[in-house]
């Protein structure tokens, strides 16, 4: 086959901004890589083995495509090398991607769309698909003419990664309005695979109709600042998560990395008032940091955890520039202090906990304080198949995984006849050596997915520093009893205050001492099915009633204005098509429109009066 | 007849920089129409009248206040940019030039229907590319700054096909405006002495003297001396501030002239002591001598005033000037600059004292060369190593580049450097004219090659080109040159194998030539034979 006489420049295109235009521009104009020509192409042998890979991958996520895809004719399409080394394919000697560079055309592509949710029309050789996903880019679906193209993509490329993430639909199966409906509230940003809508009038007109039957108003902008230190750092990642499948564009500060840089002062030879004020500077930097960014992006909402880099001063400069604050404190009030300095400064305050807690918030000033109890996160937490592998190195008749407070060592101490392996840092000491999982060392996210899964009996004891025994301040409930519940793991834990309301007695079983603890322990290892359907019921109800998303809906309906609110709460909004997402749309093109040039005149002055702005 | 746009959508003082170039086309192309497009926010109009045919405003500031008040309103903004590309007629520009280096104006270019067009545009493939190669070598230098040796103005009239023709720029003064400032200062003094004009301000604060610094240098200046205050009302703070601090008497006009009037109060003026800003080139365009104080990004081979006999002073620091969209957390080059030096530049100026030795700081003075352009030369200190870099460089550019009215014969018999200088730039400029001569024989080779060849002698000039920019982090002479070829090279867009294949090869050759003339000029050589 002969290589096409027509090729356009070879090197990067001239991307020196003007002094005043440093900032960061959505055209797909900038920047590209060093490109080539496509002009070598050689045929790729059908790979039956690399398709069977992809199939399995799609039938987990999207079956029904799955049928129409293993039947699918392929004919006419057939695999190319792009001058980059990139495999694309040709439909009928149409290339479906760059022949230049495949990768870098996907990432500038990708780069132009600014909207957290997308449906994909069109799939091409999937290119552009794993360059949405490879910046956290939502993909709600993937809509495609035919199967055909999929089909060959898949004997061409490993597209696994995609089509685990991204549902994939066809144009027939469309047809129902309400199919149709459904992707529409799931996205409100249609992205156009450049090749595939030119050649397709049908993918053309959907992406028209998209725009222009889609379009919403302004979504509510959450920014969720995360702690500088402490345990609630996971908890900031899935509200994050959790804020935008509310429907809300988020921005997440991970703070984490200067933990390090707190705890520096504390080794300075400085005394301790004048090493609090450093620590206390890094602070008001942080905080700094956070304004900037709230007001930069023009936040609704700055939603911080427990930790998190805020003081007083920030957070008044956040309220006098109309932007809303919340924090969620995922800790014990009872522990920690210095929410009596914050507490007065914030719109809301969250706390986990129930009873005098509350109300010593409203005395420290607290505008608007709200119970919230903690949460599970179904996508991190949740039942795992393990191997023999695992179930060996994992499991246990009973387990605790946390760290050694002064009630656990005594409690657990008291069962040195239970077999009891304890998981977390602190526990290879005596007496409880030969109990301590694997030396004593701490554990990932998913190696406490895995502890859970493989063993008959959890023990969930609530932390308490200043006892002996069990809490007597049961005011809250963990973030482990949800977790449990989400993995579909047996539970024991501590009698609490509120968790009547969370769990029902057959979904969660309780404990109020020491010998009632013994007792269940020995019950419930001699009786695995109540057990396995007490796991099963108590992960349904957490699934129900107790994830981040019923959480942080709460927050959103609460803390923001109720027009965003509601943008929030339902995505299929009519409004009008933002100026972005117009250009959006247009950059599907394959080549600069007067429409787009015009598109983008407005957008660049706009740009340039919100920076003088 | 030749119809030709031009595109301007700078500010007041890049807007008078442009009237030689339109000057130059009315010369030399007396039939052709000129269509001016500027921002619609000028009330007042600097340029005269007779340097174009038509003007087209853009609407900028329509389009900003509708974005405004109601941001969803984008549609019917749209529909305003529409009306605007209508406006320009239906036909085709012979030559289109957008002297604007901004996204929007890259944009706005998109949309011309043009046979020619100078100047950044966005490709049909969406990518941003400069076309013409005196362009190029704008956009080049705003990484090598410090090797510019072109002044804005002398590169637009090349970029339009114009020679420069050794006078200013040229500004309307109307009759009412001269005289509606001689009676304001009829009424400020009582007998007619030199007239120092002050402006303050500038457009960002790098490129500020701090007014006290201002006010300290005026009251060394001798009672004789009337000192007047010009600037917009925006710059009464600083107005205010040199004020207070003033132990001698001055006129304050500040915030109460029209730009018009602006023109006829300098045009009275003996001296404009400034900043580098609009008000510098209103007042050469008046033919008012100009000292002008410049720092941070303000840089006089690029954008200091136009004409002869302009003093500039500007700081001996190493990090003088900002390189393009930096930021400065020190601002340290204002504290070089001393009110001893700057009032003795003024004396000087006026011809009442000698020419000021200062000790952090140099002194540059401006004069046209044989082919109509202007350059600055050191007064003091001596010429530097980058004194004479640049003015090689500029050799090499004027003799490779095409430049209507030919070289600067003054720059052929520029001395070489010593050997211990030139060494290792000599050497870093040898490996780069290898390189692009190598890379350029593979581009020869691409359209008598199988699809094979293509590739592999397409990734041989890519190794090539990335070898040249590796040698130009190392020796900054070379810079200027590796990025002007990048910048050629990705702006190439046509689409003809043959044609492209061909655009690089000259391309490359050229940069080997350029590469090996510099190196030949530093050890003296060149300069031998000529």
């Amino acid at each position: 086959m002969s290589a096409p006489r027509r090729w356009s420049g070879l090197l990067p295109a001239a991307t020196e901004p003007a002094v005043s235009e440093k900032r960061a521009c959505p055209s797909p104009a900038r920047g590209t890589a060093f490109a080539s020509l496509a002009l070598e192409k050689r045929t790729h042998r059908m790979d039956d083995a690399l398709f069977a890979h992809n199939l399995e991958a799609l039938e987990s996520l999207s079956p029904e495509a799955a049928a129409r895809v293993r039947a699918a004719d392929v004919s006419g399409i057939v695999p190319a090398t792009a001058a980059s080394g990139a495999v694309i394919l040709e439909d009928e000697g149409r290339a479906l991607d760059s022949r230049r560079d495949p990768v870098a055309a996907a990432e500038r592509l990708a780069g132009s769309v600014t909207a957290d949710h997308v449906v994909l029309i069109g799939f091409g050789s999937g290119y552009v698909a794993e360059a949405l996903l490879r910046r956290g880019v939502h993909v709600a679906a993937v809509i495609d003419a035919a199967p055909r193209t999929l089909a060959a993509a898949m004997r061409a490329r490993d597209l696994s990664p995609v089509l685990r993430a991204a549902p994939i639909a066809f144009l027939e199966d469309l047809g129902k309005p309400v199919a149709l409906a459904a992707l529409r509230r799931r996205a409100e940003v249609a992205v156009g695979h450049p090749a595939s809508v030119q050649s397709s009038p049908e993918l053309r007109e959907l992406l028209q109709k998209w725009t222009s039957i889609r379009v919403s108003g302004r979504r509510p902008r959450v920014l969720v600042v995360g702690p500088i230190y402490g345990g609630s750092l996971e908890i900031a990642r899935s509200s994050q998560a959790a804020c935008r499948s509310c429907g809300a564009e988020v921005r997440f500060l991970d703070f984490s990395a200067f933990s390090d840089g707190r705890t520096m002062f504390d080794g300075l030879p400085l005394p301790k008032a004048a090493r609090n004020g450093l620590a206390g500077s890094l602070v008001t930097l942080l905080g700094d940091a956070v304004v900037q960014v709230a007001s930069e992006w023009r936040a609704d909402l700055v939603f911080a955890l427990a930790q998190a880099p805020l003081g007083a001063a920030a957070l008044d400069t956040l309220r006098e520039r109309g932007i809303s604050t919340a924090m969620w404190f995922v800790e014990n009030v009872r522990v920690l202090s210095y929410w009596r300095e914050v507490a007065a400064h914030y719109d809301w305050f969250y706390s986990i906990q129930v009873g005098r807690p509350l109300a010593q918030l409203a005395e420290a000033g607290a505008r608007e304080v709200r119970y919230l109890p903690l949460a599970c996160d179904p996508a991190r937490h949740q039942p795992f198949e393990l191997t023999e592998v695992e179930r060996a190195r994992f499991g246990a008749d009973v387990s605790f995984a946390g760290s050694p407070y002064l009630n656990r060592l005594r409690l657990f101490s008291a069962l040195a006849d239970v077999p009891l392996r304890l998981w977390g840092p602190g526990w290879a000491v005596d007496p409880f050596t030969s109990q301590a999982a694997e030396g004593g060392r701490g554990f990932s996210l998913e190696e406490m997915v895995r502890i859970f899964c493989a063993t008959r009996v959890n023990l969930n004891l609530h932390a308490a520093t200043h006892v002996q025994g069990i809490d007597p301040d049961p005011d809250y409930v963990n973030p482990r009893t949800f977790e449990l519940a989400a993995c579909e793991a047996f539970q024991l834990v501590d009698r609490r205050d509120p968790l009547p309301a969370l769990f029902a007695d057959d979904e969660v079983t309780t404990f109020s001492s020491l010998s009632e603890l013994r007792e269940l322990i020995t019950y419930y290892l001699e009786h695995d099915e109540e057990r396995r359907a007490t796991a099963a019921r108590a992960r349904k109800r957490a699934l129900a009633d107790h994830t981040y998303v019923h959480r942080l809906r709460a927050v959103l309906d609460e803390a923001l204005p109720p027009e965003l609110a509601a943008a929030a709460s339902d995505g299929d909004a009519i409004g009008r098509e933002t100026l972005e997402q117009a250009l959006v749309r247009l950059s599907g093109a394959p080549v600069l429109s007067p429409e787009e040039a015009m598109t983008r005149a407005v957008y660049e002055i706009q740009a340039i009066g919100q920076a003088r702005l | 007849m030749r119809r030709i746009l031009v595109l301007q959508m700078c500010r007041l003082g890049d807007l008078l920089q442009t009237t030689p170039m339109l000057r130059g086309i009315r010369r030399e192309q007396p039939g052709a129409e000129i269509t001016l497009v500027l921002h619609d926010g000028y009330r007042e109009l600097p340029v005269p009248r007779s340097l174009f045919d038509r003007l087209v405003p853009f609407p900028y500031g329509a389009i900003l206040e509708g974005l405004r008040a109601e941001p969803g309103s984008w549609p019917e903004q749209v529909g305003q940019v529409r009306a605007w590309t209508e406006s320009l007629g239906p036909g085709t520009f012979d030559l289109a030039i957008n002297l604007t280096h901004t996204p929007l104006s890259s944009f706005l270019m998109s949309l011309v229907r043009a046979r020619r067009i100078e100047g950044a545009m966005i490709a049909p493939d969406r990518t941003q590319i400069v076309r013409g190669p005196w362009t190029a070598y704008f956009w080049a230098g705003r990484i090598a700054r410090a090797q510019g040796c072109f002044n804005l103005v002398d590169l637009q009239n090349w970029a339009a096909g114009v020679q420069s023709d050794a006078h200013s720029l040229q500004v309307d003064v109307p009759a009412q405006a001269r005289d509606s400032m001689a009676a304001w200062l009829a009424v400020q003094r009582t007998e007619e002495r030199p007239l120092i004009a002050v402006q303050l301000g500038a457009s960002e604060e790098r490129k500020r003297w701090p007014p006290e610094c201002f006010a300290a240098a005026l009251n060394l200046l001798p009672g004789s001396l009337d000192v007047v205050f010009v600037g917009t009302r925006a710059e009464r703070p600083l107005a205010e501030r040199a004020l207070g601090r003033l132990s001698r008497p001055a006129f304050d006009a500040v915030g109460l002239t029209s730009l018009s009037e602006l023109a006829a109060l300098l045009e009275r003026a003996a001296v404009l002591l400034t900043n580098d800003t609009g008000t510098m080139h209103v007042a050469s365009a008046v033919g008012t001598r100009i000292v002008d104080i410049s720092t941070g990004p303000a840089f006089v081979h690029e954008t200091g005033p136009y004409g002869k006999g302009h003093l500039v002073i500007e700081p001996a620091t190493e990090c003088f000037p900002c390189i393009a969209g930096s930021t400065c957390g020190h601002i340290g080059c204002r504290e070089a600059i001393s009110p001893a030096d700057v009032a003795a530049l003024v004396l000087h100026a006026l011809g009442l004292g000698p020419l000021p030795r200062p000790g952090k700081a140099r002194i540059l003075t401006g004069s046209f060369l044989s082919n109509g352009r202007v350059e600055y030369r050191t007064a003091w200190p001596r010429a530097d190593r980058e004194e004479h870099l640049r003015r090689m460089l500029a050799r090499v550019w004027e003799s490779t580049l095409p430049v209507p009215g030919g070289a600067a014969r003054e720059l052929d018999d520029e001395p070489g450097l010593a050997a211990g200088e030139a060494g290792p730039v000599v050497e870093g400029l040898r490996a780069v004219a290898a390189a692009a001569s190598r890379a350029a024989r593979h581009a020869d080779r691409i359209p008598s090659e199988t699809p094979g060849g293509w590739a592999s002698a397409l990734t041989s000039i890519r190794d090539e080109t990335v070898a040249m920019r590796r040698l130009a982090e190392l020796e900054p002479a070379c810079l200027p040159l590796v990025r002007f070829l990048e910048l050629r090279l990705a702006s190439c867009a046509d689409t003809d194998l043959a044609v492209v294949s061909s655009a690089y090869a000259r391309e490359l050759r050229l940069t080997a030539k350029r590469a090996a003339m510099l190196a030949d000029l530093l050890e003296g050589r060149l300069a031998l034979t000529a």
